[in-house]
C-alpha cells in the first residue's frame, strides 16, 4: 500500500463490513422496506469499486464473474417462469414471500457483479 | 423551509461544480449534490428513489469519475529537494520563488485541461524516478532547478518556453528522457546532458 492513499484505505477498511451488511440487509428486506435487489446490488458493487480506488490491482476473476452473471441471468428468467406458470403460485400463498426474497437476491447479485465488471473492464481493458 | 434550503444548496453546488477549475473538487461537489438530492427525495416521501440516488449517483458515479480521472489527464509533478530532511508545506506554497513557480505550473496545466497533482518530497532523484509514476520531475539543487520530462511530450517544450519567457534570471535546465520517466532513461539523459 502506498503512503499517499493510506487515509482512504483505512477509512474504506473500517467501512467495509458495514457496507456488506447494509447491502445484504437492503436486498433481503427489499420486499417490504425501501430498497431491493437493484439498490442493494449497487451498494455491494460500490464495495468492489472502492477497493479498486484503494488498491488498483487486477486480481478479480473477471471471466468467472461473467459466467456467474450469465448463469444468474438465466435463473432470473427461469425462476419467475417456473413460479408463475406452475399452479404453485395460486395454490400456496406462503410461497410468495420466499419467492420475492429469492428474486431480490438473484437481482442483487447480478447487479453487483454486472456493475463491478463494467467498472473493472473500463479501468483495466479500455484504452 | 427545509425544501427551500435544500433547493438553494443544490443550485449553489451545481454552479460550483460547473465553475470549479480543479476537476477533483468538482467531482466531490457533484457527489455532495447527489447526496442532498437524495435527502430531497426522502423529503418528498420517495425513500426507494432516495436509496437509488444515494448509491448510484453519490457513490458509484463519484467513484467512476474518480477512476476516470485517475486514468486520464492527470499530470503528476514531483518536486524533489534532497537538501531538506523534512518538507515544509509553508516553504513550498507560500511566498517563495519556488511556490510561485509551482503555482505557475499548476495554472499552466489547468489551462491545458490537465489535472495537476503535485507531490513534494525530500527523496533523492533515483528513488523518485524509480517509482516511474511522475510525468514531470523538478529537482532543486542549491539555486539550480532541473526539470526532467519526457522527450515525446510536447507539453514539456511549452513549459520550457513559458519558464524562459517569464523567469529570465531563473537558473533552470530541462533534461529530456525517453518516453518513460524510469530510472534508466533518466540516468541516460543525464549522461547525454552532462
Amino acid at each position: 500500500m502506498t503512503e499517499e492513499r493510506s487515509i482512504v484505505s483505512v477509512v474504506t477498511g473500517l467501512l467495509y463490513p458495514y457496507v456488506v451488511l447494509f447491502g445484504i440487509y437492503i436486498i433481503i428486506n427489499g420486499h417490504h422496506t425501501p430498497g431491493g435487489g437493484f439498490q442493494g446490488g449497487a451498494i455491494l458493487a460500490a464495495l468492489f469499486i472502492g477497493r479498486y480506488i484503494v488498491d488498483p490491482t487486477n486480481d478479480l476473476p473477471i471471466t468467472r464473474a461473467h459466467l456467474i452473471e450469465k448463469a444468474i441471468f438465466a435463473a432470473i428468467v427461469i425462476v419467475p417462469a417456473g413460479f408463475i406458470l406452475t399452479v404453485a403460485a395460486q395454490r400456496v400463498p406462503a410461497l410468495h414471500e420466499p419467492y420475492l426474497v429469492a428474486m431480490n437476491l438473484l437481482i442483487g447479485v447480478k447487479v453487483a457483479i454486472g456493475l463491478t465488471i463494467v467498472v473493472f473492464r473500463y479501468a483495466f481493458y479500455e484504452e | 423551509m427545509i425544501e427551500v434550503i435544500l433547493l438553494i444548496a443544490l443550485l449553489g453546488l451545481s454552479i460550483l461544480a460547473i465553475e470549479g477549475r480543479i476537476m477533483r473538487v468538482s467531482i466531490i461537489y457533484l457527489g455532495t449534490l447527489s447526496l442532498l438530492m437524495s435527502f430531497l427525495y426522502l423529503f418528498y416521501n420517495a425513500p426507494d428513489v432516495a436509496i437509488a440516488e444515494a448509491v448510484m449517483a453519490s457513490g458509484l458515479t463519484t467513484l467512476l469519475f474518480l477512476t476516470a480521472l485517475k486514468r486520464y489527464r492527470v499530470y503528476r509533478i514531483c518536486f524533489t529537494n534532497e537538501a531538506f530532511r523534512r518538507v515544509n508545506d509553508r516553504y513550498i506554497f507560500e511566498g517563495t520563488r519556488r511556490g510561485a513557480l509551482l503555482h505557475e505550473i499548476e495554472q499552466f496545466c489547468i489551462a491545458r485541461e490537465l489535472e495537476p497533482q503535485v507531490v513534494c518530497t525530500p527523496e533523492s532523484l533515483d528513488v523518485v524516478a524509480g517509482t516511474g509514476r511522475y510525468d514531470l520531475i523538478i529537482r532543486q539543487e542549491g539555486e539550480e532547478l532541473r526539470v526532467y520530462g519526457s522527450r515525446e511530450n510536447y507539453f514539456v517544450d511549452e513549459l520550457e518556453v513559458l519558464l524562459i519567457l517569464r523567469y529570465h534570471d531563473l537558473n533552470v535546465r530541462f533534461i529530456r528522457s525517453g518516453d518513460e520517466t524510469d530510472g534508466d532513461s533518466i540516468a541516460e539523459a543525464e549522461g547525454e546532458a552532462s
